[in-house]
């Protein structure tokens, strides 16, 4: 598994929409409520592609967000955690 | 008294449960009877809530959650059992919602929250591996990228660009 993510390649977005995007990914995962068009702003050329990322990055996190309020951050990510087996029925 | 401070007592023996009762019982039956919209049912369901506490209490761990939480837990797991039981979900969840205690969640917002964590949960599972690890260690678990690229054991570029890719289809499919 390792190795194979090691070999991972990074296709379709170049240096600067990923960088967008990870700012863009901070500062909603911090609260800052980020304004989508000045992020794309810095981007122009790359704004209709970038702009259903940051969308999902917003709508998501809202998503997030709302697990947040009722559950603590660790509860959160125990729940969530992908090594955990879903229920047997 | 604190929450924290009653369980303690209670668990230790130095307080009596129906302590305990007295004091989470209106919230436990209030969140029920907004989703069973039945009394003799809510008052049913909130006895076997009490019950199945006194049972568990002693597995009760403050370190996983607080006490309301865990109650919360106990009183969904127990609603949802009831719902399937009859084969009907409750009527308007979001209209629960609004209705929502004013300091803490109650049972209609942890069953509201539990169906859209399962939610989750079942999304995440469809992703790969990579694009599951890099969206749950930088979103769910607030890591930095680099340290979500060091878990992964791939570059911090590798670890944003997956995380992208998972935002995209949790978009797509929450």
């Amino acid at each position: 598994m390792r190795g194979k993510l090691e070999s991972t390649t990074v296709p379709e977005k170049n240096d600067r929409e990923l960088d967008v995007f990870a700012e863009f990914a901070e500062a909603e995962r911090d609260g800052k409520n980020p304004d989508i068009e000045e992020y794309l702003g810095r981007v122009p050329e790359s704004a209709a592609r970038l702009r259903p990322s940051l969308q999902a990055v917003v709508e998501v996190g809202a998503l997030i967000r709302k697990l947040e309020a009722v559950y603590s951050a660790e509860e959160l990510a125990r729940l969530l955690d992908p090594s955990r087996r879903p229920k047997r029925r | 008294m604190p929450d924290s401070e009653l369980v303690v007592g209670v668990i230790e023996g130095r307080i009596d449960f129906a302590e305990l009762r007295r004091r989470f019982e209106h919230v436990v039956f209030g969140g029920i009877f907004r989703l069973v919209k039945n009394r003799p049912d809510a008052e049913e369901l909130t006895q076997r809530v009490f019950v199945r506490v006194f049972e568990w209490l002693g597995r009760f761990d403050p370190r996983r959650a607080s006490f309301r939480t865990w109650l919360y837990e106990i009183t969904t797991s127990i609603v949802m059992d009831y719902f399937r039981a009859r084969k009907r979900a409750p009527e308007s969840l979001d209209a629960m919602a609004e209705t929502q205690l004013p300091t803490v969640a109650g049972p209609a917002e942890h069953f509201e929250a539990r169906r859209k964590r399962t939610e989750l949960a079942r999304a995440l599972r469809r992703l790969s591996p990579i694009e599951r690890g890099s969206f749950f260690g930088f979103r769910v678990r607030h890591l930095p990228w680099k340290m979500v690229a060091a878990e992964l054991g791939c570059t911090e570029r590798a670890a944003q660009y997956h995380c992208e890719v998972a935002l995209r289809k949790l978009r797509r499919w929450l």
